[in-house]
C-alpha cells in the first residue's frame, strides 16, 4: 500500500473519476460528498453531443468495489488545518437516520410521509417527500434517507442563524414581545440590523422560487420597531447572581456589544474599552444616519449596558490603558476593534487636499462634524461603503456626486436597493472607468484623471478583470474625492510580545468555534477577524465568543480548585 | 365556487395570505437632500402581517413516526447520530464543479412569476430518465408536451469560458429535447454567438431543425393559453413571438463552498478552471503542487 493519502472533495462525475484515477495509481483515497448520495448524470458542457448517451454517468460499481477508496456521503468539512505540506480534516456525516442494513427498499415510509417539500433535488421541479430516497439510478436499492435538517434554509443561512420561522409565525399570531424575544435569544440588536442587514437569509428564501422572498429583515425591524414606538420596556433577565471573574472588552460596536451581552446573560460581567466618544462602532460611526439614527441605535445599546455591563468610552488600549494591564487584570480579552483604516488609491496626487478616504468621511458625517468640503465629489468604490459616502454626499450638498467603478454595475459588491436608492437620489455612476492620477494646483485637487476600461478575463474572484483601453484618458473635473474601496484592520495596539497570530489580512487567526486566538484568554471577533463583513456576522460570532470565554473561565476555575 | 386560478408556481391563493411581498414605507427622494431623517420607516401591523403570513414555513421531517410504524423491518432510527471522521491528506482534490443559481436570471424574464418558465438546470431533470417527469418534457402548467420551445439566454454578460459552458448546456439539452419531441419547434436566443461558432461549428452545423439566433430577450409576457409572448430584439429590430415553454440558460459560477475552501487553504483559485476540454474527468494542477481540481467537461 502506498503511504500517500488523497481526499477528494465532490462526487460529481469528474469527482469520481478523479478518485479511481488516484486509487488506481496506489493512493489512498477519501471521497467527500455533500449531499446523502454520489452524485449522477449530468450533461456535457464544453462540447456538443453526439451519439446515444449524451449524460456523463459516473462508474459508481467501480467506486464502491475498490479497496483504496473510502466514500463518506451526507458529509461537510467541519475543520480545515494545513502544516508542513499535509492537510488534516474534521469531516462530519450527518446522519440519515435510517439503517440500510435493515432497509427493504419497499417505500411504504415515502407513501405515509406527510410532508411534500419542493423537490431540491429535482431543482424544485415536483415533490418530494421529508424522507425521501436519493438518485435511485445511480444505487442500487435507493439510498433513504430522512432529511430533518437542524433548521430551515433561512436560518441555516442567516450568520446568527435566527430561528426565521418562529419569529414569522409569531408575528402571523400577533404575538410581537414573543417574536422578538425569540430574535434576542441570539441577537441584542433587532433594531439596527433589522435596518442595515443585507438578509442572505431573504436570498436563500425558499419562496423566492415561488414569487418573491419573504421580507425577513423587514418583519424583524417591526417587532423591534413596535416595542420602541409603544414605549415598552424591553425586558432585562440576568441571573441573580454574577461570578468573580470580569472579562475586558476591546471595541465596543457590534462584535464587543453582542459578546458583552451574552457574557452578562451568562452570569458574567463585563468592561467595554471603546476609544471613540459613544459606543456602537460602525453601527454608530459608519452607517450613515438616516440608515440608522443614533437615537434608534442608543436605545438598544443603553439596553444591553442594563445588563450589567460597564461602558468606558474615550478610551484607547495603548495609549489611556495597556494592552498588558488589561491581560493582567481581567479573566479573559476579547478583542473586536473592527476595521476602520481605508485602503489607499495608490495613485499620485493622493496626498492632495481634497482627497479623503471613506470610513473617514462617513465618521465625521457620523460624528456631526461639519463637513468642510464643497464644491464637486467623485467617490471611487462599488461597496457599500461607497453607496454610503454617495448618498451622505448627496444629503450634504454637493453640486456634483460621481460615483466612479471599474467595472459595471452588475458587478458591484453593494446591496442593489443602496445603488437603485443612490441613483433615485441623483447620484451619477460613471462605469468601466478607472482613477489614474489626481490633478490639482498648488497641493489643491481640482480633477480626476481617469482610463476608461472594458472587461476582460474573469480574475480569481470570478468577476470579469477591468482592462484599460488604451489612449482613453479623460478628466472629471471635481474638488474632492472619496476613495471607498476596502478596509483593514488597525491592530499596532496590540503589544508586539503577545505573539498574537496575524493574518496576511491584517487579521486576528481565531479557532472558529471558540473564537479563542492562539493566545489562552484573549479571544477575537467582528472584522477584526473576517475582514470587513456583514454586521451580523460580527454580531453573531461576538456571541459564539461569549460562549468561548465561558468555557475558557470555567476551565480555569476547575484547574484552580 | 371552487374554480380558484393557479397563479403562481404550485401556490394557492388564500384570500388573507397575499402573493406579493410587502414594500417597506419611504420618505420621497425631495424630503431627503439636506438633512439625516431615516429613509426607510419600516413596515406598519398590517404589512407586517401580511408579510408574515407569506412564509412558508418551510419544514423538513416533523418526527411524527409515521414512516417508523409503517417500516416494517424497522430500519428507522430517529436516535442515529452524526458521525465525525478525522481525515488526514497529502494531497488535495477539489470537483464541485459550477453551479448556476437561478437567482441570478434576469427577472423580467418571467421566472417564478409564469409556470412555464423554466431552467436549463429544471429541464436537465426533466429530461432525466430518473427525473421528475421520468424523462418526458411537460409544461409544468399543465402538463401537456410543448409545440414550440424558446432556450433564452437569462445572463447579460459572462467570461467567455462561462458563456461557451452556459451555451454548450443549453445547446446539448434542445438537441436531447429535439430528440424526444420531434415534431416542437426549437429556437435558442443567445449574444455573441461568434466566438462559439467559430470554435463548435462544425457541431452546430448538425443540428436538426433548431434554430439558433443572435438576439435579446427583452421581456417574457404570459400569452392566451398558458403561452409566452418573448420580446425579441435583433439588430435593433423588436419583434414577439409566443412559445408553450420557455428555458432560461443560467450563467455558470464557482460554488460557495469552494470559494471558501480556496480562502481556507490559502489558494488562489481560477474558476475557468473548472471548465476543460477532453473526455472524463482533467487534473489541473493548482499553485500549490498538492492541490488538484479535477475538471468537469
Amino acid at each position: 500500500m502506498s503511504g500517500k493519502r488523497v481526499i477528494v472533495f465532490g462526487g460529481d462525475a469528474a469527482g469520481v473519476a478523479a478518485a479511481l484515477q488516484q486509487a488506481e495509481a496506489g493512493m489512498q483515497v477519501t471521497l467527500v460528498e455533500p449531499s446523502p448520495s454520489l452524485g449522477g448524470e449530468c450533461l456535457p458542457q464544453t462540447r456538443i453531443i453526439d451519439g446515444d448517451s449524451p449524460f456523463l454517468q459516473p462508474d459508481l460499481e467501480a467506486l464502491r468495489s475498490h479497496p483504496n477508496i473510502e466514500v463518506i456521503t451526507n458529509a461537510q468539512v467541519v475543520k480545515t488545518k494545513s502544516a508542513n505540506g499535509k492537510y488534516s480534516f474534521q469531516i462530519r456525516r450527518s446522519t440519515p437516520r435510517v439503517d440500510m442494513e435493515k432497509c427493504n427498499d419497499c417505500k411504504e415510509c415515502i407513501r405515509v410521509c406527510p410532508i411534500h417539500m419542493y423537490d431540491d433535488f429535482n431543482e424544485g421541479v415536483g415533490f418530494r417527500t421529508a424522507i425521501d430516497y436519493f438518485n435511485p439510478e445511480t444505487a442500487k436499492s435507493g439510498e433513504y434517507n430522512i432529511f430533518k435538517e437542524d433548521m430551515p434554509i433561512c436560518q441555516a443561512t442567516c450568520p446568527a442563524n435566527l430561528n426565521i420561522r418562529s419569529y414569522a409565525a409569531l408575528i402571523a399570531d400577533g404575538k410581537y414581545a414573543e417574536s422578538l424575544a425569540v430574535i434576542r435569544q441570539r441577537l441584542p440588536f433587532a433594531l439596527s440590523i433589522g435596518r442595515v442587514c443585507p438578509h442572505p437569509c431573504e436570498d436563500a428564501c425558499n419562496r423566492g422560487y415561488v414569487d418573491e422572498p419573504i421580507a425577513i429583515c423587514g418583519l424583524k425591524r417591526f417587532v423591534a420597531d413596535y416595542e420602541m414606538h409603544n414605549d415598552i420596556d424591553p425586558p432585562v433577565e440576568v441571573p441573580e447572581q454574577f461570578h468573580p471573574e470580569k472579562v475586558a472588552i476591546i471595541g465596543g460596536g457590534p462584535a464587543g456589544l453582542s459578546c458583552a451581552f451574552f457574557l452578562a446573560k451568562a452570569g458574567y460581567k463585563s468592561v467595554v474599552f471603546e476609544a471613540m466618544p459613544e459606543p456602537g462602532g460602525m453601527f454608530r460611526y459608519g452607517i450613515p444616519e438616516y440608515r440608522l439614527p443614533t437615537e434608534t441605535l442608543m436605545r438598544e445599546i443603553n439596553w444591553i449596558l442594563a445588563h450589567g455591563v460597564e461602558l468606558r468610552c474615550d478610551t484607547r488600549i495603548g495609549k489611556d490603558i495597556s494592552f498588558d494591564e488589561l491581560q493582567r487584570d481581567y479573566a479573559a480579552v476579547f478583542i473586536g476593534v473592527g476595521a476602520w483604516t481605508g485602503m489607499t488609491l495608490r495613485i499620485p496626487g493622493e496626498d492632495m487636499e481634497g482627497v479623503i478616504d471613506g470610513v473617514r468621511f462617513l465618521r465625521d458625517a457620523n460624528m456631526g462634524k461639519k463637513i468642510d468640503m464643497e464644491g464637486r465629489v467623485i467617490i471611487i468604490g462599488g461597496g457599500n461603503v461607497a453607496m454610503d459616502a454617495a448618498r451622505v454626499s448627496w444629503r450634504e450638498g454637493f453640486d456634483e456626486v460621481h460615483v466612479v467603478y471599474r467595472r459595471t454595475r452588475k458587478e458591484m459588491p453593494a446591496s442593489p436597493w443602496e445603488i437603485d436608492a443612490a441613483e433615485d437620489e441623483g447620484v451619477n455612476f460613471q462605469f468601466l472607468v478607472a482613477p489614474v492620477e489626481v490633478i490639482g494646483k498648488k497641493g489643491r485637487m481640482t480633477g480626476l484623471k481617469c482610463l476608461k476600461m472594458e472587461l476582460g478575463e474573469p480574475d480569481a474572484s470570478g468577476r470579469r478583470r477591468p482592462v484599460p483601453i488604451e489612449g482613453s484618458e479623460f478628466v472629471i473635473e471635481a474638488e474632492n474625492l472619496i476613495a471607498a474601496i476596502g478596509q483593514r484592520p488597525d491592530i499596532k495596539f496590540v503589544p508586539d510580545a503577545t505573539e498574537l497570530e496575524i493574518t496576511r489580512w491584517n487579521t486576528f487567526a481565531v479557532d472558529q468555534e471558540t473564537f479563542q486566538t492562539n493566545v489562552p484568554g484573549i479571544f477575537s471577533a467582528g472584522d477584526v477577524e473576517t475582514g470587513p463583513d456583514i454586521a451580523i456576522r460580527a454580531c453573531a460570532n461576538g456571541r459564539k465568543a461569549a460562549f468561548g470565554i465561558v468555557r475558557h473561565i470555567e476551565a480555569k476555575r476547575r484547574e484552580a480548585a | 365556487m371552487y374554480d380558484y386560478e393557479k397563479k403562481g408556481r404550485y401556490i394557492v391563493e388564500f384570500e388573507d395570505i397575499p402573493t406579493d411581498r410587502q414594500h417597506q414605507i419611504e420618505i420621497e427622494v425631495d424630503e431627503r437632500r439636506g438633512n439625516y431623517d431615516e429613509v426607510e420607516l419600516g413596515f406598519d401591523e398590517e404589512r407586517a402581517l401580511k408579510e408574515a403570513k407569506r412564509c412558508l414555513s418551510c419544514r423538513r421531517c416533523l418526527g411524527c413516526a409515521l414512516c417508523w410504524a409503517e417500516c416494517k423491518p424497522e430500519a428507522i432510527i430517529f436516535e442515529m447520530e452524526d458521525e465525525y471522521y478525522d481525515v488526514e491528506a497529502d494531497a488535495i482534490i477539489i470537483s464541485s464543479g459550477v453551479e448556476r443559481p437561478h437567482q441570478r436570471a434576469d427577472a423580467s424574464l418571467g421566472l417564478g412569476q409564469h409556470l412555464n418558465v423554466i431552467t436549463d438546470l429544471q429541464l436537465a431533470r426533466m429530461l432525466s430518465e430518473t427525473g421528475p417527469s421520468r424523462g418526458l418534457v411537460i409544461r409544468p402548467y399543465d402538463g401537456e408536451i410543448p409545440a414550440s420551445i424558446a432556450f433564452v439566454q437569462s445572463y447579460e454578460s459572462a467570461s467567455p469560458e462561462m458563456h461557451a459552458a452556459a451555451l454548450c448546456l443549453g445547446i446539448n439539452e434542445a438537441i436531447l429535447v429535439r430528440r424526444k419531441l420531434s415534431q416542437s419547434e426549437i429556437e435558442i436566443f443567445v449574444s455573441n454567438l461568434g466566438d462559439f461558432q467559430k470554435k463548435h461549428g462544425a457541431a452546430l452545423k448538425g443540428l436538426e431543425r433548431i434554430e439558433i439566433n443572435e438576439a435579446n430577450v427583452s421581456g417574457v409576457e404570459a400569452a392566451d393559453d398558458q403561452g409566452l409572448k418573448l420580446t425579441i430584439v435583433s439588430n435593433g429590430n423588436e419583434i414577439s413571438k409566443t412559445f408553450d415553454l420557455v428555458v432560461l440558460i443560467t450563467q455558470p459560477q464557482l460554488s460557495n463552498e469552494v470559494k471558501q475552501m480556496s480562502k481556507e487553504l490559502d489558494l488562489g483559485l481560477n474558476y475557468v478552471n473548472f471548465l476543460a476540454e477532453g473526455e472524463g474527468s482533467v487534473l489541473l494542477t493548482t499553485d500549490k503542487e498538492t492541490i488538484q481540481l479535477a475538471a468537469k467537461n
